[in-house]
């Protein structure tokens, strides 16, 4: 097999030879003086094909200095040949004329081919070739004025700067001598680093040219820049002198240098025999190794021990590397006085480091080091100073058969088999890497794979705390890991942080957030059939309700949070009654609530406490509700009722739009402290979770506790979140706070997919004493008045204009009086709507308001802009087409993401702005009073829901409980015996009821809501 | 004229620095005013040592003038040379006073051994280039039979031309606290009034250290490897880097217009943008 060699000749560039192991050892020639012929180098005739290349090759002769025996040159190590040779004494240097091929300026060696063997020299001298192009192609080089003869060209050079000096000088450094052998008659052997120079600058010049050449960059430029393409050599004209002169001025820029430079000091784990030390090796060995770092471009190190090996070529970029690394160590040697024990050597290049060593250069000496000004550099993953050691907790709850239950099983008082970990960084030590950390004499780990330094105190602390409570001894209750899971590290018992808390089974989906749980089924007796996302909801509430802690549903609204409540509340009672349920909720929603209940768990036993008909409030708690599932009560008649509703051992607790507690001081709030219960929920569909003091509220309201004093809960998180913006402890808090809070999006993935296009709902409005007073004496007037008249047109228009009076008075006792007196708080109706639009608003969302009375249009636009300091557009029959227009593309515009401004809130008047518009930009609908034909009603709601609406729209419709709006709803949803009418157009069916149907129609069924409703208010007077 | 002081008790009891000492000191531009505005001066051990010397044959107060000297800033032209720290003092005449403290260098073959043993010992460089003089300094002048600091009076020539005939004049005392500064900033200034400067000392300290180091480069000296690297070859491609611009090597240097108003650079700037793709 050939042996390939390489040389670079000052004369030629880079030229092959080959040596072949089948020619004669010995040389036959005598001659003393002058070179012999090399005996077994290839023949310059079989030379380019032993090479691969093309046969006609230029080839010559070169006089080559080999270590040779006296009759000759010694084999190449990668010469091998069938019969080893035995060689004499030591080699002494000859000459021998060897055969070579003169490649092409700058032309790198090619790849050796197959079934040849090259030497170190042909790798070096392609590696040259690899620094070059790598250069050219970084743009490192300078057009420079060739300085050969008489020739004006001009000639690419490279500029070696930083990295690539320090390239350019280790390729020096690793120069096989035999690719500086050639002897030239009259001149010394070049010195490794000028060859490096020179065949570094040769190939980048070749590899500029060979890239320019026929370019169309090059083709575009003057004349002179084609002596840096195809045409190295110009006529004498050029290249112009300016030129020439500039381009030496240039020279200087490019000239090598490595700025100034710092020590820098590397830590390694020294490898033994290509292997770590295993894991449980008690002394790992450390390397300290010094270096010089370029203080502008730190990627740029040149170890201690290439200063010592060759002091001359550094001094290219640095005047006295020597001095300033000798200089830099004794700085360093004040931080770290070990160094100085290093250097009790001539040439100092590094420091071993045992275990504890190597601790305590992590953990104190790096840092300080590095704020000196020194560099430091440690393998990836290990870090300086000390790691963050914590606790992580891992169990499972054992149900009471021992197997691992189900979360329906598990009661906040089971027993949780529960073990603790030690944590480095976050990340649980396994067992060996545990007794590896007890074992060693210096607290450092090497976790997965990188060591890192731990201080030895909190080390002892935290052993100390696994001693105590370690594996397999702990067994601490479900209701204990979960408070855990939510107190703040400082206010843990153990000495380190608790960095996680991992459960298996249910227990670990409650923590992780409910929404993980296995979903319930939707229990017996509810008459509707459970969404996916409810059910999930359904077994959250369940979980919690059994291991006795409270939850925060917060659900977006139209989400069904009503039904899940019920659900759980029916699931309950599936095997007997836990005992009655006290659910608190706004006045507005009382009856809605009841309605709700009847509807979809009819056999739920309901009690309304509400109003001024609720009769002693003792006397009924006294007879617990006559043995009622859910009493429902407003927070008004709480606050008043609160000493006889508090005397009474509530299954559950539930706080219905739960923000109205949000001000903890509130009687409102107060009262619900003050209620015995088993069980607390609270349901709001704003989004508590960003508002903190509301978000400590309503948690305390539901878990008295749990997140510490408002105090300590301001300075620990409101403070840093709100006014820091720390997204950190915002997370933190979302985490502890997420085994009880479920808040589910329209827009999540897991919920959209089961929501229908639109959820069609009916909002239940009390109405206030005026309005039902108002209400009566206008059906009062209108029965009187009919008996006496025929069927007829004219008995029809008399019942017509009387409903649309009492529409008006269900909308607003000023529609009827036409008296123009302010909004005031006068309609339940409204008192529901703006509870409505606060959601609504709150979510950053859009809302068409459709009512077929102008003027109450007219009223309400103003009043909520007021109320809700927003914009509010009005459209009603009267508006220009043009203005009609602008109003309906400010809505649309002002939908769109990020763009902002653009009324939130749309009134539309049911005849003007029931067809032909778009409003997709809404994601909610209220019609404000009914109309009897739904086709009407649905026509409007279509202009919200049409092609372009990717969110499910909300639609709700406004009914005031026990009037004809209700009633007239349950005919057109219940589809009784009267429902094809209300499929004719219009109203005219009604006028043709005899009195007696005209009455049960008509006539108030309801108690009028309490005008002193609001809690918050009435303290907020008091204040 | 020049007297020379020779030391002893006795000259400073015969005349107390108040006979001698009068009038008042004239003002003085651009003088060494003394860093340390009050407290003692010479903070570093060495220049301690130095200043102890002083002490032990100075008399109370006059060391104390010295040091008020050396902060109003009396003092110009201190060098501190092989063997004799000199400088000029104002004092209260019009004519100013020159002083010097004289110290013998070393021998220069007592500074080869010297060098020898700091050469060894990379500890002795790594420290005076960091500012400090190694506490051990002195063990490795001990074993060459040196002492860096003077033992005595008598190792410590002191001559200043004003007429204080007492040991140490306040002019005298003004220099050696500056000087004493000058070697805590600089620790090689005690090495040169000991007879080699910094320059000189590093160079034989380099020599000393090149010769024992280094890779021979003598084909000669080579043949035990000549087909090998001496270190290992650096790898050979480097990845494609997301670097700078290609041409950002051309907006480092200063503009080359030639006739025409073109710069070279503008004219380069596209064949850089070609040169960055590669060999086809």
């Amino acid at each position: 097999m050939l042996a390939l060699h390489a040389l670079w000749s000052p004369g030629r560039g880079v030229c092959l030879w080959a040596e072949n192991p089948d020619l004669p050892v010995r040389s036959t020639s005598r001659a003393r003086r002058g070179a012999r012929p090399h005996p077994f180098a290839v023949p310059a005739e079989r030379l380019a094909a032993a090479w691969g290349l093309a046969p006609g090759t230029p080839t010559g002769i070169a006089v080559l200095a080999l270590p040779s025996d006296p009759d000759g040159p010694r084999d190449s190590e990668a010469l091998v040949r069938d019969e080893s040779w035995p060689e004499g004494d030591d080699p002494v240097l000859a000459d021998w004329s060897v055969p070579v091929l003169e490649l092409a300026p700058g032309a790198p060696p090619p790849a050796p081919p197959a079934r040849t063997r090259a030497s170190a020299s042909v790798d070096h001298l392609r590696a040259v070739d690899a620094l070059a192009a790598d250069l050219v192609t970084r743009g490192r080089l300078l057009p420079a004025p060739a300085d050969d003869g008489d020739l004006r060209g001009l000639t690419w050079r490279p500029v070696l700067q930083g990295p690539d000096l320090v390239a350019a000088d280790t390729l020096a450094a690793a120069l096989p001598p035999v690719c500086r052998c050639e002897r030239v008659p009259g001149e010394d052997t070049p010195a490794a680093t000028a060859v490096v120079e020179a065949a570094l600058a040769a190939a980048v010049d070749a590899h500029a040219r060979a890239r320019l050449t026929g370019s169309p960059e090059l083709a575009a430029a003057p004349d002179w820049a084609h002596a840096l393409g195809d045409e190295p050599v110009l006529g004498p004209a050029s290249p112009p002198d300016a030129l020439v002169a500039g381009l030496r001025r240039w020279a200087v820029v490019g000239a090598p240098h490595a700025g100034p430079a710092r020590a820098s000091f590397r830590l390694d784990e020294v490898v033994v025999d290509g292997f770590l030390h295993a894991l449980d090796d008690p002394e790992p060995v450390f390397r300290l190794t010094f270096a010089l770092q370029s203080a502008q471009d730190p990627s740029l190190t040149v170890d201690a021990e290439a200063v010592w090996r060759d002091p001359t070529a550094l001094r290219r970029w640095l005047d006295d590397p020597a001095e300033l690394l000798l200089g830099e160590l004794g700085r360093a040697a004040r931080i770290y006085p070990e160094i100085g024990d290093a250097l009790r050597v001539p040439r100092p290049t590094g420091l071993d480091l045992d275990l504890a060593g190597a601790h305590h250069f992590l953990a104190h000496v790096a840092g300080d080091l590095d704020r000196a000004g020194f560099g430091v550099l440690l393998p990836a993953g290990w870090r300086a100073g000390p790691a963050r050691l914590g606790l992580a907790g891992a169990g499972h709850a054992e149900g009471p058969e021992g197997v691992v239950a189900t979360g329906a099983r598990i009661g906040k008082d089971d027993l949780v088999d529960f073990s603790w970990r030690l944590t480095v960084e976050g990340e649980p030590l396994s067992d060996a890497e545990m007794d590896a950390l007890v074992r060693a004499k210096a607290p450092l780990v090497r976790l997965r794979g990188r060591w890192v330094a731990v201080d030895p105190e909190r080390l002892r602390d935290g052993l100390a705390f696994l001693a105590e409570r370690g594996a397999g001894s702990d067994h601490p209750s479900v209701g204990d890991v979960l408070h855990l899971a939510v107190t703040h590290p400082d206010d843990v018992p153990a000495p380190l942080p608790v960095d996680s808390l991992r459960l298996d089974g249910p227990l670990g989906d409650l923590l992780a957030g409910g929404a993980a749980l296995e979903p319930l089924d939707t229990p017996p007796g509810v008459h509707a059939t459970l969404r996916p996302y409810q059910r999930r909801g359904l077994s959250w509430l369940a979980f919690l309700a059994r291991l006795g802690l409270g939850g925060v549903l917060a659900d977006d609204m139209g989400l069904g949070k009503t039904l899940q409540v019920l659900a759980l509340e029916a699931h309950e009672r599936a095997d007997g009654s836990p005992g009655p349920t006290l659910l608190v909720c706004p006045t507005s929603v009382v009856s809605t609530w009841r309605r709700e209940a009847e509807r979809f768990v009819p056999h739920l036993r309901v009690a309304v406490h509400h109003g001024a008909g609720r009769g002693d409030p003792g006397a009924a708690a006294g007879r617990e509700f006559d043995g009622a599932d859910l009493v429902v009560t407003s927070y008004g008649t709480l606050v008043r009722d609160s000493d006889a509703l508090s005397g009474l051992a509530w299954h559950r607790v539930v706080l219905d739009e739960a923000q109205m507690v949000k001000n903890n001081r509130s009687r409102g709030a107060k009262a619900v402290r003050r209620l015995d219960a088993g069980h607390r929920l609270a349901l709001t569909g704003t989004p508590v979770e960003n508002r903190l003091a509301e978000l400590w509220s309503i948690m305390d309201a539901v878990n008295p506790g749990l997140l510490g004093s408002v105090s300590t809960f301001r300075e620990r998180y409101a403070v840093p979140v709100e006014r820091h913006g720390r997204t950190d402890v915002a997370d933190d808090l979302r985490r502890r706070t997420r085994p009880f809070l479920l808040r589910r999006l329209k827009t999540d993935p897991t919920v959209v997919d089961d929501l229908p296009e639109k959820i069609e709902t009916v909002e239940r409005c009390g109405l206030t004493t005026e309005q039902a007073s108002l209400y009566r004496v206008v059906v009062d007037q209108v029965l009187e008045k009919i008996d006496d008249v025929q069927p007829g047109i004219e008995r029809r228009g008399r019942v017509l204009a009387a409903m649309t009076k009492l529409k008006q008075v269900c909308d607003h006792p000023a529609l009827l009086l036409h008296d123009g007196s302010p909004v005031g708080r006068r309609s339940g109706k409204i008192a529901r709507l703006e509870e409505i639009l606060a959601e609504v608003l709150a979510a950053g969302e859009r809302a068409l308001l459709f009512t077929q009375f102008a003027a109450f249009g007219d009223m309400l636009a103003p009043h909520l802009a007021a109320r809700f300091d927003t914009e509010v557009a009005w459209l009603h029959g009267g508006v220009s087409r043009r203005a009609r227009d602008t109003m309906v593309e400010r809505f649309q515009r002002g939908g769109q993401e990020g763009s902002g401004g653009g009324p939130p809130l749309f009134v539309l008047s049911l005849r003007a702005g029931g067809t032909g518009l778009t409003l997709t930009a809404a994601q909610h609908v209220v019609h404000l009073d009914r109309w009897w034909n739904p086709a009407v009603e649905d026509q409007a709601t279509d202009r919200a829901f049409r092609i372009g609406q990717r969110r499910t729209v909300g639609v709700r419709k406004l009914v005031c409980a026990g009037t004809l709006e209700e009633r007239i709803d349950d005919l057109i949803a219940g589809k009784r015996a009267l429902a094809d009418l209300a499929v004719r157009d219009g109203e005219d069916w009604l006028g043709d009821l005899s009195t007696d149907e005209l009455a049960r129609v008509l006539s108030l069924d309801s108690e009028p809501d309490e005008a002193d409703e609001d809690p918050e208010e009435a303290d907020d007077d008091g204040a | 004229m020049v007297r020379e002081h020779r030391s002893g008790p006795r000259f400073s009891e015969r005349f107390p620095e108040s006979y001698a000492d009068h009038g008042k000191r004239k003002p003085v531009e651009d003088g060494i005013v003394a860093r340390s505005r009050r407290g003692a001066i010479g903070e570093s051990w060495w220049s301690g040592r130095f200043l102890a010397v002083l002490t032990a044959l100075g008399v109370g107060g006059r060391l104390d003038r010295g040091k008020t000297y050396a902060r109003a800033g009396q003092v110009t032209d201190l060098a501190i040379e092989p063997g004799a720290i000199t400088a000029t003092v104002q004092g209260s005449r019009d004519e100013p006073y020159r002083a010097r403290i004289g110290l013998r260098p070393f021998a220069d073959e007592a500074w080869e051994a010297v060098l020898d043993a700091l050469a060894a010992d990379s500890w002795y460089a790594a420290a005076l280039l960091a500012g400090e003089v190694p506490d051990d300094l002195e063990d490795v002048l001990a074993r060459v039979g040196l002492s860096l600091f003077p033992q005595g009076s008598a190792e410590l020539p002191m001559d200043c031309s004003c007429p204080d005939w007492s040991v140490l004049c306040k002019h005298l005392a003004a220099v050696a606290y500056l000087a004493a500064e000058e070697f805590d900033v600089d620790p090689f200034a005690l090495l040169r009034w000991r007879g080699r400067d910094r320059a000189t000392l590093l160079a034989a300290l380099r020599d000393r250290r090149d010769a024992g180091a280094g890779t021979p480069t003598a084909l000669e000296d080579l043949l035990d490897r000549f087909h090998r690297p001496c270190v290992p070859i650096p790898e050979p491609v480097r990845p494609a880097r997301r670097g700078p611009a290609p041409e950002a090597l051309l907006d480092e240097l200063p503009p080359l217009p030639l006739d025409g108003g073109v710069d070279v650079r503008d004219v380069l700037r596209p064949l850089y943008r070609r040169l960055a793709e590669p060999d086809g």
